[in-house]
C-alpha cells in the first residue's frame, strides 16, 4: 500500500485539519461527499444525494476514491450497467417478495421500484437506500460489491415463510422484521468496527460445539456452566440482567421488534455477523419469559455451530418451555436446557429444594431467586431434584420484581425521539450517536440509520441517547 | 470550408447566459506537460456545424457504450471557441497523463466548461458534461450546452445529470443516455 501525499491529506480533507493518520485526518475533517446511485461527489449545497462524513466516505469506499472525487469533481462508484438493479432484484426475489409488497413495506411508489430494478436507469440514491433495507442490503455498498452470503438469509426466511409446517410458518410481519433485524445486526457491527470499540468477539472465546447426544438436556447444563465458567460468572449467583449480559457483557447486537404472538425470538447470521432478534410482542412483554428467549437464543448463538444455525434460527414461544413436547429437535432442546441451566444452575437449584419446607416453596424461591417464570421453575426443580412437583391453587400471581423490569428494559417505553422502529432503539442507537459524535458519520447518515429527521438529533437528544442506550 | 455559423450563435447563447468563464480546477490532479498546447496536427479541432436542420423523434432504441466510446473526443467551450481533440492520442501519449486533458485543448487558459463527445454518426452525436479541469457549474448549464450543440446541427445524445451527486452523469457509468429535444 503507498503511503498517501501530506499534499494529497490537504486537498482530500483540507490544509488546516489535524492528524498524524489518513484516518485522523478524516475524523477532524468537516468537508462531506455525498453519495448518487453510481457516483461519489465532494458535497455541494445543491446536491440532493446521501450526504457522508469525511470519515465515513474514507471508510466506506477508500482513500483513492475520495481524492479521485475531489481531483475530478467525483468518482465513479458503480461501472455495471446491471447494478444496483441486479442486487435489489435477486434480494427482492430471494425474499419471495412481490414488488407490491417491498412498496407497502417501504412506502416507494412500484413504479420506482420497477426503475430501480431496471439496468441502466438512475433512481435517487434515497430511494435505493430505502429499498436496500428491508431487503438486509447493506446500502453503503449496494452495487459496488458484492455481499457474500446476503441472499441466502433471504432464501432462509422465504423457506420459513413458505414451510409445509403451518405451525412454523411465518408471516410477513416477522419475515419483514428478521430481515430488517439481520440488516441491524450487520451494521451495528460495522459502526463498532468504525468506532473501533473493543468488542468482546464470541468466536474467539467460543468454541462451537457439536455435541447434542443423548441425554441432551445433560449438554444443554454443560454448556451453560462452561458459559458462566468462560465469563468469570459466579457458577451459582442470579443473572441480574440477561439484557446487560448479551448486549454489554458479550456485545452481541441485540434487536428488538414486533414479530406477531407466535414467535420468541431468532438468531440471525448474517455475512460474518451473528445477532439476537427478540420480539416485543406476545409473551416476551413479561420479563421472565424475555430473560428465558434471551438465554435460548445465547445458547443457539454461543455455541451452536454454523451449519445448525443455518443463517437463522427462529423459536417459537411453545419451543422455549422448559420440557416442551412441541419439538424434538436435539438443537433445541439443548439450547433449551442451556437457556434454564445458565439462569437457574442446577446444582444451586437442588440446594434450594433440599433446604426448603416444601417443593411449592422451593418453585417459589427458585422464580424468585433467579428471575424465571413459576412454570419454568416448577419444570426445572422436577427435572434437577427428581421430585413430583405439585404446585397449590396459585393465588395472588408472582410478578418479577421492579428493579428487574429496570435492568432488563430494551428503552422500549421511553426514547427522545418517538416513533422510531424498536429495530433501531437500544444499542444500535447508542452505536450511531457515538460515531455521529465522534464526526465518524454525517448527521445525514445518522438521521437515516435511525429513521428520523437530521433536525431531531440536536445535541441534548444524542447525550439523551448516550446515556440512556449505553453499556451500563 | 466548413461552417460554423450556426455552432457560433448556439454557444454564443450559452456564453451569455453562463459567464464568467473559469480558470481551470485548482484540485484536478497535474501531469506534465497537461497544459501544453495542442494544435491542429495533434488533433485539435474547432466544433463545426452539423447538416441537422429538423429534429427527430426520440428513436426507439437508445445507444448503450459499455464504457468510454473509442475513439472519444474531449470538447471545450472557451471566449471565444468550440474545440475538440481525440482523448486518447499520440499527443497525449508523450505527456505525463498518458491521454490529452482539457487543459491541453487551453493551454492552461480559462473556459467556461468541458466534457466529452462521441461521433456516433455524421449526425448523431453523444456528449457528457465531463470534465475535472473545467466543471459544469449546476443542471442548468448542461442542458444549456446540450442545446447550443443540437442547435449546431447535431442530434444529441446526453448522458445528463445526477442532481444527487450535483455533477455530470459520464459514458464510464454506463446508464441509459437522455435524448436532447428542442
Amino acid at each position: 500500500m503507498t503511503a498517501v501525499s501530506s499534499a494529497d491529506l490537504d486537498k482530500v480533507f483540507g490544509a488546516d485539519v489535524a492528524g498524524d493518520t489518513t484516518e485522523a485526518r478524516a475524523k477532524n475533517s468537516r468537508r462531506e461527499f455525498v453519495r448518487g446511485q453510481t457516483m461519489l461527489a465532494e458535497a455541494s449545497p445543491e446536491a440532493t444525494g446521501h450526504r457522508m462524513a469525511a470519515a465515513e466516505a474514507l471508510y466506506n469506499y477508500g482513500f483513492d476514491t475520495l481524492r479521485t472525487a475531489v481531483e475530478k469533481g467525483q468518482a465513479v462508484l458503480v461501472r455495471e450497467r446491471a447494478e444496483p438493479a441486479r442486487t435489489l432484484t435477486r434480494y427482492r426475489d430471494a425474499l419471495g417478495y412481490a414488488r407490491e409488497h417491498l412498496a407497502r413495506l417501504t412506502k416507494v411508489p412500484v413504479d420506482d421500484i420497477v426503475r430501480a430494478e431496471t439496468p441502466g436507469k438512475i433512481s435517487s440514491i434515497r430511494t435505493l437506500e430505502r429499498l436496500a433495507i428491508p431487503l438486509a442490503i447493506d446500502e453503503r455498498y449496494l452495487g459496488v460489491r458484492d455481499q457474500p452470503n446476503g441472499e441466502d438469509l433471504g432464501v432462509r426466511l422465504r423457506e420459513l415463510a413458505n414451510g409445509q409446517d403451518h405451525q412454523f410458518r411465518l408471516s410477513p410481519t416477522a419475515v419483514a422484521a428478521l430481515a430488517e433485524g439481520a440488516w441491524v445486526i450487520a451494521r451495528q457491527r460495522s459502526l463498532e468496527a468504525q468506532l473501533k470499540r473493543a468488542t468482546f468477539f464470541v468466536r474467539e472465546r467460543f468454541e462451537p460445539d457439536g455435541d447434542y447426544g443423548y441425554p441432551t438436556y445433560l449438554n444443554g447444563y454443560r454448556l451453560a456452566a462452561q458459559t458462566r465458567d468462560l465469563l468469570k460468572l459466579d457458577p451459582e449467583a442470579p443473572i441480574e440482567s440477561m439484557r446487560a449480559l448479551v448486549s454489554d457483557t458479550l456485545d452481541i447486537p441485540l434487536v428488538q421488534t414486533k414479530m406477531g404472538a407466535s414467535f420468541a425470538g431468532a438468531t440471525i447470521a448474517h455475512g460474518s455477523e451473528r445477532g439476537i432478534v427478540v420480539n416485543i410482542d406476545g409473551a416476551n412483554q413479561n420479563v421472565w419469559v424475555r430473560r428465558m428467549t434471551l438465554a435460548h437464543e445465547l445458547g443457539h448463538l454461543l455455541w451452536d455451530p454454523a451449519e445448525q444455525l443455518n443463517r437463522l434460527t427462529v423459536d417459537r414461544y411453545d419451543d422455549l418451555k422448559v420440557n416442551s413436547p412441541q419439538r424434538r429437535d436435539p438443537v433445541e432442546i439443548r439450547a433449551n436446557a442451556f437457556a434454564i441451566a445458565l439462569l437457574a444452575p442446577p446444582a444451586a437449584v437442588d440446594r434450594i429444594v433440599q433446604t426448603a419446607n416444601d417443593v411449592a416453596s422451593a418453585v417459589y424461591e427458585v422464580s424468585r431467586h433467579f428471575g424465571i417464570s413459576v412454570s419454568a421453575a416448577q419444570a426445572h426443580v422436577g427435572n434437577v431434584s427428581r421430585v413430583r412437583v405439585v404446585m397449590p391453587r396459585p393465588g395472588q400471581p408472582i410478578e418479577a420484581s421492579d428493579e428487574m423490569r429496570a435492568t432488563e428494559d430494551f428503552t422500549v417505553d421511553y426514547f427522545p425521539i418517538g416513533n422510531l422502529p424498536p429495530s433501531v432503539v437500544g444499542r444500535f442507537s447508542w452505536v450511531v450517536a457515538r460515531a455521529l459524535v465522534e464526526n465518524l458519520i454525517s448527521l445525514d447518515t445518522a438521521a437515516g440509520l435511525l429513521r428520523t429527521t437530521p433536525d431531531k438529533l440536536d445535541r441534548h437528544t444524542l447525550d439523551y441517547i448516550l446515556a440512556l442506550t449505553g453499556p451500563r | 470550408m466548413a461552417s460554423n455559423a450556426r455552432t457560433v450563435i448556439s454557444f454564443g447563447k450559452y456564453r451569455a447566459a453562463h459567464q464568467p468563464d473559469q480558470p481551470m480546477n485548482a484540485n484536478a490532479a497535474r501531469f506534465a506537460g497537461d497544459t501544453d498546447q495542442m494544435a491542429a496536427d495533434d488533433g485539435l479541432e474547432s466544433w463545426v456545424d452539423g447538416p441537422v436542420d429538423d429534429r427527430l423523434d426520440e428513436p426507439v432504441a437508445r445507444p448503450i457504450f459499455g464504457g468510454k466510446p473509442a475513439g472519444q473526443h474531449l470538447w471545450i467551450v472557451t471566449a471565444d471557441d468550440v474545440l475538440h481533440a481525440p482523448e486518447a492520442c499520440i499527443f497525449g501519449q508523450k505527456r505525463g497523463a498518458g491521454f490529452a486533458k482539457h487543459s491541453n485543448l487551453t493551454g492552461g487558459g480559462s473556459a467556461f466548461a468541458g466534457g466529452e463527445v462521441a461521433v456516433l454518426d455524421e449526425t448523431t452525436i453523444a456528449i457528457t458534461g465531463s470534465s475535472g479541469r473545467y466543471r459544469l457549474r449546476s443542471a442548468e448549464e448542461l442542458k444549456s450546452i446540450e442545446i447550443a450543440f443540437a442547435e449546431s446541427g447535431y442530434n444529441v445524445w446526453s448522458m445528463g445529470y445526477n442532481q444527487d451527486t450535483n455533477r455530470p452523469n459520464t459514458f464510464e457509468t454506463d446508464i441509459d443516455p437522455e435524448w436532447v429535444s428542442l
